[in-house]
């Protein structure tokens, strides 16, 4: 009935003409068809759909591009990383929002809130008097044998008011118009920082949209639930200490962990980055160990504790389930939450609210039967290809039974009929569609939505907006829900009439990030040190290169022999710089195309070590793993040099104009980035470490530098230029000209790089600001303690760098006139008190974590599982 | 009967452990035919926490961390424990057609029988095999007594297993014990628990001690003891049966129970997790003495 739907179809107009066919039996954007057959665009959508329309299909396309482009930058795109590779399916975000009528959005609100209390008072009946399988109100074996049951937890669960903190639920629409569950996330639901970022996003690409439709906004509620999470925390702190527990930078839910955690001002940290003693959590940093008040884990019940718990787990803490039996730390959520992630529980809703709350279930979960039960076993196997088969047994992926041959049918139902009691059938829920742009069209499309709840005071409280995920219509992945990869939407919640005043969006709707630690965990001032350590040695080796390139430019140009005896000698420099040991010594360079050949290597070769490409690697990882404390703009400068560096290794081999090009622009970014870590970072102890990096990485490239290069008086005509590009290469040629003004000798570079302290590129000036840096740090015992280690090396290294002068270092043996001896023992000795200060720094401040073991290790027995689908 | 009953386990190890969480399930609790006396468990180097509590089966499991660095680990713990023999007669209820308690779990109208469902399911180290359940059904025929229907079965695995104690670890599956008929105590309990399982009974772990006699004529030798597993049946209305299918008996008041659970994964008798360490080796020592015997 497509004649039915006004404006679709028209020449050149935004919606399908296919958008009736295909469009569910109840769709977001169409009223029903009436008697007549005629659909109306719904009154909440008209002004939006017209806006779009107004906007037309290519400019809502350029729109997405720009949302995929900010969805990168911000490294939601990095939540798929495996072995450093970026992922090869990051999110899309499709323009057009999903509309929730006020409405509508009051029934979810109500209807979430009231289930979360439901499934709170399961929870704490489960783990404490089982009144539910004592009365027989919920069968034991649903229970018994769900993983997300553990009779370690039990009893563990007294402390809490509130059990359940932090709950979501999926929710779809259905055929009659009513929202319905289809699974409640219990453990450590993921996707809120994935909500929040696809609104930044939204709010950008469509910022006067978004204002004029009288959106509810999202950062109250993370306001309120950091609140309540601190007014929850055992020890009733003013300042309790709140961790975001995650599984490391190769969790495909990285992301969204990091971002939920500077999002909301908590450190985000690994297991091995806290530790049990005294029956207390403690987190491990550089000023030893702190106590840790609660946790908000994005970890499994069950990878939580190797000692009670899965043995083989390493992303867990020996004994953290012991402290949060005694009540020594609060848990979102409490270990054993799983159970309520149960499908065969949502059949047995009603009849404990009934019991539990005394109150009818507001949201009804989408039909679903346990075929434990005969009556529901019978008709999952007459409806088995209308349904959606789970097991509640974890890590098995539903399976649709409409997409089965009769065959496999047959096979499912022998299943069924063995073991019933491990299968629920359950309703597809997609019967509903919603507009969603495909390729400059708006079509219709299934669509569930992620809901996140929150207790605060005595209630629970909803997010006002969800992460919204979508399909083609009557397309049945059964993996939909568990899904964190595809096309999302952002979630609007419409304000009503009365509450429109109330939404106030300020004229940049990008919240603030929150980032103010007290304490630096161990881990995170290694990987800053690295992240500061990696970044110099990519500039360095970056502006090196570029001078090399520069000189086998002038040399292809001019064929004075002059530069291609300077080339050589830098590109033996490179070698030795990215490789960071010295090889043979420096041979005559034959043919461009060789030099071409290793320059592009160095550059942009990943696979080669210390090359630019590895070197920006492990920046990129070592940025990666603190995530959370960097801002957007920060991780775009990141992500830009990494596009540079893959731009380049696209081009074809030959083009030294472009590769300058590369290098100029990858020069500039690696310049920002320093000034965003330096300029936007609070100086505390993580600037310390990150500058300590840079400064550390430069002082040695300047000590390698001049060892690679100088060590030997050159022909005078070849030493000029290898000067004046050294002098090019440390940004310090104007520093020397206002200096010395023309004059450029071994002694005035010597002056310039090594020993001038208002230089900011000399190796005296690195010196003196690590001891500035050394001094900041915080120390066990204090300053009576006296010097320590790195400290005292670094008092040495100083001294060296003040007392040394040219003529001294300089002198020559009368023997070996060209060898620069004295200099060379001067940079062996800086060199060595900057080993000795690197070393003590390691060992006084990272993580040392030794490997843990089970004393007595308890395999399961896989042998005897059953067939895995 | 008097007992004293010492278990002692040695770690060995050969770098630094700097710290170790650990969990015991060495304290025998009261209950059924048997009183714990007095008890101590002595762990050295000494644990900076040590905390009692009891677990979902009401077993008394002992929590110590020990914080400081060591290079070996001893836990001993020493218990007094008076038994009695079990009944001799056949306790009311337990000649009863085995299929009523099959039927009677199946309806669970009771609270309890609702609970005790977790012995009929699946736990970690036993999962039920068919060709098991059919191993069952030949000593359950039907409309027999249930207690002499166990018995029965208890006899065939003593008949058609070998004990070896170098054939499986805690680690081999139950279908390879299966296959090769050969295994220690704790794969016997655990094939008696898959069987009953299989068939529709609620059956569970009992792990514990046995008094050992020497030859006649020769002196006890001390440390010549083990810890001993063997399995219990849920008989409503009556309690747990419990069968030895290592000795081919129903145990007698030289047993002492330790622990309860659904398998040996529940009542592992001492667990730990440690920090370093290195490769180590592990020493066990069980002595149970009679306190009464002439010395």
């Amino acid at each position: 009935m497509s004649e039915a739907i006004a404006g679709a179809g028209e020449p050149g107009g935004l919606l399908s003409p296919k958008y009736a066919d295909d469009r569910g039996v109840y769709d977001e954007l169409w009223s029903a068809p009436d008697a007549d057959s005629k659909s109306q665009v719904r009154g909440h959508w008209q002004a939006l759909l017209s806006a779009f329309q107004q906007l037309g299909g290519r400019d809502l396309e350029g729109r997405r591009k720009e949302a995929r482009r900010l969805f990168r930058e911000n490294g939601v795109s990095y939540s798929a990383m495996a072995d450093g590779q970026r992922g090869t399916r990051p999110w899309e975000l499709d323009p057009i929002p999903f509309l929730v009528p006020a409405a509508d959005w009051a029934k979810i609100e109500s209807g979430l809130a009231q289930r979360a209390r439901l499934l709170d008072a399961i929870l704490k009946d489960l783990y404490g008097p089982r009144h539910l399988i004592r009365g027989g109100m919920v069968p034991a074996e649903l229970i018994f044998r769900h993983p997300g049951f553990l009779l370690q937890a039990d009893g563990a669960l007294g402390h809490y008011e509130v059990a359940l903190t932090l709950y979501a639920a999926d929710v779809v629409r259905g055929a009659d118009g009513g929202f319905r569950v289809v699974s409640d996330r219990a453990q450590a639901p993921a996707g809120a920082g994935l909500a929040l970022e696809t609104r930044i996003a939204c709010s950008r690409i469509l910022p006067n949209l978004i204002r004029a439709t009288h959106v509810h906004r999202l950062a109250s509620f993370f306001r309120t639930l950091r609140n309540d999470l601190a007014g929850r925390a055992p020890h009733q702190k003013l300042d309790p200490r709140i961790v975001v527990l995650g599984q490391g930078s190769d969790d495909p839910s990285y992301f969204d962990h990091a971002y939920l955690a500077s999002y909301l001002g908590f450190p985000l940290v690994e297991g091995a980055d806290l530790t049990v003693r005294e029956s207390h959590l403690w987190l491990r940093t550089i000023e030893g160990l702190k106590l840790v008040d609660m946790v908000l884990r994005r970890v499994p019940d069950s990878q939580c504790d190797p000692l009670e718990l899965d043995p083989a787990s390493g992303a867990g803490i020996p004994a953290l389930l012991e402290v949060a039996r005694r009540g020594n730390v609060g848990m979102v959520n409490p270990l054993g939450a799983g159970i309520l992630e149960n499908p065969g529980l949502l059949p047995f809703l009603p009849r404990i609210a009934r019991q539990f709350l005394g109150e009818e279930l507001k949201l009804e979960s989408i039909p679903s039967w346990w075929c434990g039960d005969e009556k529901s076993k019978a008709y999952v196997l007459e409806h088995l290809d209308g349904l959606l088969i789970k097991s509640i047994e974890h890590g098995r992926a539903p399976v649709w039974g409409g997409a089965l041959t009769a065959e496999e049918l047959a096979h499912w139902r022998a299943r069924i009929e063995k073991d019933p009691g491990l299968y629920v059938g359950q309703e597809p829920g997609v019967s509903a569609t919603t507009p969603a742009l495909v390729k400059g069209e708006i079509r219709p499309r299934s669509a569930v939505t992620r809901c996140f709840v929150a207790a605060t005071e005595g209630t629970f409280r909803t997010m006002p907006g969800g992460f919204t995920r979508t399909t083609s219509p009557g397309e049945i992945t059964g993996g939909l829900s568990a899904s964190l990869q595809g096309t999302c939407k952002d979630t609007w919640v419409l304000a009503s009439e009365e509450e429109k005043h109330l939404i106030s969006w300020p004229a940049a709707a990008m919240p603030a990030f929150v980032v103010a630690y007290e304490s630096l965990p161990s881990r995170a001032a290694e990987s800053l040190y690295w992240v500061g350590r990696h970044a110099e040695q990519a500039e360095f080796l970056t502006r090196l290169a570029r001078s090399a390139l520069r000189k086998f430019n002038e040399s292809r140009d001019y064929g004075d022999p002059a530069d291609s005896g300077c080339l050589a000698i830098l590109l033996y420099a490179l070698k030795v710089l990215s490789t960071g040991r010295s090889s043979a010594a420096p041979t005559l360079i034959s043919g461009s195309e060789f030099v071409e050949n290793t320059l592009l290597e160095t550059v942009r070769d990943a696979t080669l070590e210390g090359s630019l490409a590895a070197t920006f690697k492990a920046l990129e990882r070592s940025a990666l793993s603190v995530r959370d404390r960097w801002s957007t703009d920060t991780w775009r400068v990141i992500d830009d040099i990494s596009e540079t560096l893959e731009e380049q290794r696209r081009l074809p081999r030959a083009g030294s104009v472009a590769l300058e090009d590369t290098l100029d622009r990858l020069v500039s970014a690696l310049v920002g980035l320093t000034g965003l870590t330096i300029e936007s970072t609070t100086h505390e102890h993580g600037w310390q470490f990150l500058m300590i990096g840079r400064r550390v990485e430069r002082a040695r490239n300047l000590i390698l530098l001049m060892q690679s290069t100088v060590m030997r008086e050159a022909e005078e005509g070849i030493e000029h230029q290898l000067l004046e590009a050294l002098l090019i290469a440390n940004e310090s040629v104007m520093t020397h000209r206002r200096r010395y003004r023309a004059a450029l000798d071994i002694s005035s570079a010597v002056q310039v790089l090594l020993l001038d302290t208002s230089n900011p590129r000399s190796l005296a000036y690195q010196v003196l600001e690590l001891a500035k840096h050394l001094d900041a740090l915080p120390r066990e015992g204090g300053a009576r303690r006296g010097m320590a280690a790195d400290q005292r090396a670094l008092l040495q290294a100083s001294t060296l760098v003040r007392l040394a002068d040219t003529s001294t270092l300089l002198a020559t043996d009368v023997d070996q006139p060209h060898q620069r001896d004295e200099l060379a023992a001067f940079l062996a000795a800086v060199d060595n008190e900057l080993g000795i200060a690197t070393a003590a720094l390691d060992q006084a401040y990272f993580t040392h974590v030794q490997p843990t073991q089970q004393l007595v290790a308890v395999t399961r027995d896989v042998d005897d599982k059953p067939e895995v689908d | 009967m008097r007992y004293r009953v010492t278990h002692t386990t040695h770690y060995d190890y050969t770098d630094t452990v700097t710290l170790c969480h650990n969990e015991a399930r060495l304290t025998p609790s009261s209950e059924g035919r048997q009183q714990c006396g007095r008890y101590l468990l002595t762990v050295t180097p000494t644990p900076k926490v040590v905390r009692e509590r009891r677990d979902y089966f009401g077993n008394r499991v002992t929590y110590f961390g020990v914080e400081s660095p060591h290079s070996e680990l001893i836990v001993n713990m020493v218990s007094e424990v008076l038994t009695e023999a079990a009944p001799t007669q056949l306790q009311l209820g337990a000649e009863r057609p085995w299929e009523e308690v099959r039927d009677a779990m199946v309806r669970g109208d009771e609270a309890d029988l609702r609970m005790m469902q977790h012995f009929l399911c699946d736990s970690p180290l036993v999962r039920t095999l068919p060709e098991l359940a059919g191993y069952a059904l030949e000593s359950f025929t039907p409309g027999r007594g249930i207690m002499e229907a166990a018995m029965d079965l208890t006899h065939r695995i003593y008949a058609d297993f070998s004990y070896d104690s170098t054939a499986t670890t805690i680690s081999t599956p139950l279908s390879q014990v299966w296959k090769e008929r050969r295994g220690v105590c704790q794969d016997f309990a655990h094939l008696a628990i898959a069987s009953l399982r299989g068939i529709g009974l609620p059956a569970g772990y009992v792990s514990g001690y046995l008094e050992t006699l020497p030859p006649v004529g020769a002196k006890k030798l001390v440390g010549s003891d083990a810890s001993h597993a063997w399995v219990a049946l849920y008989v409503p209305d009556v309690g747990w049966l419990e069968f030895d299918p290592t000795n081919d008996q129903m145990p007698t008041e030289q047993y002492i129970v330790l622990a309860r659970g659904r398998d040996y994964a529940d009542v592992s008798p001492l667990n730990g997790v440690i920090y370093g360490g290195g490769p180590h080796t592990m020493e066990v020592s069980v002595d149970v003495l009679d306190l009464d015997a002439p010395v």
